[in-house]
């Protein structure tokens, strides 16, 4: 599992992912750990099949008792399928999850740790020493949806928007913002069903000050890439399966 | 490891499904004991040595039906004992192998404790499910005998119904049909043991 520092000042972020055990048939994710003192969330923690990988590469920067927090974007098993195990290692750790999935999310297992559920309108949380903020994406391209803010680091960690199908050894950053375009298109038309859902999140978006946005796969969007991604988006007609 | 755990969780629910049917067989045959018990009665003085056989057909149905309702609790209990060590397995597996592949991470110790605590609680269900399953096994022996005594009553009440007269032909087609169900309870029985030398 390679592993990735995006900022490391009052706090850490770090991205995992291109795991080169991944077996071949599953979609390659991205997964996020943001440290603050003796507090840890891991963003999207990934499928049962990365459990240990993913497991292995969170030591090497925490002791296991600092995860104290999960956040499931939604409900989907690439993003939290490993729910089950990890109940096991970090039983008094809280998950942070949209309220819609709470009796779906338990069914990947769940005897200890405590289901926190988010508001529609999302919240905000404490880890250590920082404030993350949940902002609602709903229908994009789950009916319950959140990204993660951070306005210290400015980074956004965004889900499934902005994600693209990638080979497994792909960098993890965009350099030319126009190659990626036809690894997000089909992705973005057909798994976000709603246009009206999108201008709202674009709306929502373009009032926070981000300088990286970090899709749940595919690659992360820095600097000008990230206001690209935006107008790109705001033109996209989404939905296309409706025909 | 988690392979024979899977066979265990499907092999007890198997057995839960053949003692299911066991006691709708067993219902049939308190059905059957109560309608000999009639025909005893009707048949009076000639049949006094039948009632007694009637009664004991009564009381072992009886039995057989609750007996059946318990293990079938017990092999459900069994089930979900199962699917929790193939859980608690693959959880263990996976630490092992996180902590192959955090060789060199700093932290990498602090799952020791999780994975030695994870192999206790194994233990213990291991131990809880080799009760489990001796009790299984004891209780289902008890149905094969109840059965086996069933089918010696039957031959029994045969010969006895000669003394009946009018009656004869009824009894004994009684006492046949309840050594079918008897034979139909045994054959489910004999599944179950054979489905439970997996777990074992």
């Amino acid at each position: 599992m390679l592993a990735t520092t995006l900022y490391n000042k009052s706090h850490r972020w770090i991205i995992f992912g291109r795991d080169p055990g991944k077996p071949e048939k599953i979609i390659d994710t991205n997964q996020v750990l943001i440290t603050s003192g003796e507090h840890s969330i891991l963003l999207d923690p990934g499928g049962i099949e990365l459990f240990a990988p993913m497991l292995a590469a969170t030591l090497k920067y925490v002791p296991i008792d600092h995860i104290t927090h999960i956040f499931a974007s939604h409900q989907d098993p690439d993003i939290i399928s490993s729910l089950g195990l990890w109940d096991q290692v970090v039983p008094n750790a809280k998950l942070h999850c949209p309220w819609l999935w709470e009796g779906f999310v338990r069914h990947f297992g769940m005897n200890n740790i405590e289901y926190t559920p988010i508001k529609d309108q999302g919240g905000t949380i404490k880890v250590g020493n920082i404030e993350l903020q949940f902002i609602p994406a709903h229908y994009l391209h789950s009916s319950g949806n959140f990204n993660v803010y951070d306005p210290v680091a400015k980074i956004l960690f965004s889900g499934d928007i902005g994600a693209a199908l990638e080979a497994p050894d792909a960098p993890f950053e965009i350099e030319d913002f126009n190659e990626q375009i036809d690894k997000m298109q089909l992705f973005h038309q057909r798994w976000m069903p709603s246009n009206r859902a999108k201008q709202d999140w674009i709306r929502r978006i373009r009032k926070l000050d981000i300088d990286i946005m970090i899709p749940q796969h595919g690659r992360i969007f820095r600097g000008e890439n990230v206001g690209k991604f935006l107008d790109w988006f705001e033109a996209l007609e989404v939905g296309v399966a409706i025909q | 490891m988690s392979g024979n755990h899977a066979k265990q969780a499907v092999a007890a629910a198997q057995i839960a499904s053949e003692l299911h049917l066991a006691q709708k067989v067993a219902k049939q045959l308190a059905i059957s004991s109560k309608n000999a018990r009639a025909i005893v009665l009707r048949a009076g003085s000639q049949a006094a040595g039948l009632a007694v056989i009637a009664n004991f057909y009564d009381e072992l149905a009886s039995e057989t039906i609750s007996l059946a309702k318990s293990i079938n609790i017990m092999a459900l209990d069994i089930s979900t004992h199962s699917v929790t060590e193939w859980r608690n397995s693959v959880v263990l597996n996976k630490l092992n192998t996180a902590f192959k592949l955090a060789e060199s991470a700093i932290y990498k110790n602090d799952i020791t404790f999780t994975m030695s605590k994870i192999t206790n609680t194994q233990k213990s269900l291991n131990y809880d499910f080799g009760k489990l399953i001796n009790d299984l096994g004891n209780k289902l022996d008890e149905i094969q005998q109840h059965m086996r005594a069933i089918d010696v009553i039957a031959v029994t009440s045969k010969l006895e119904a000669v003394r009946t007269g009018e009656f004869q032909g009824h009894l004994v087609e009684m006492a046949d049909s309840i050594q079918v169900m008897a034979n139909k309870i045994k054959e489910h029985i004999s599944r179950s043991i054979s489905l439970l030398g997996t777990p074992r």
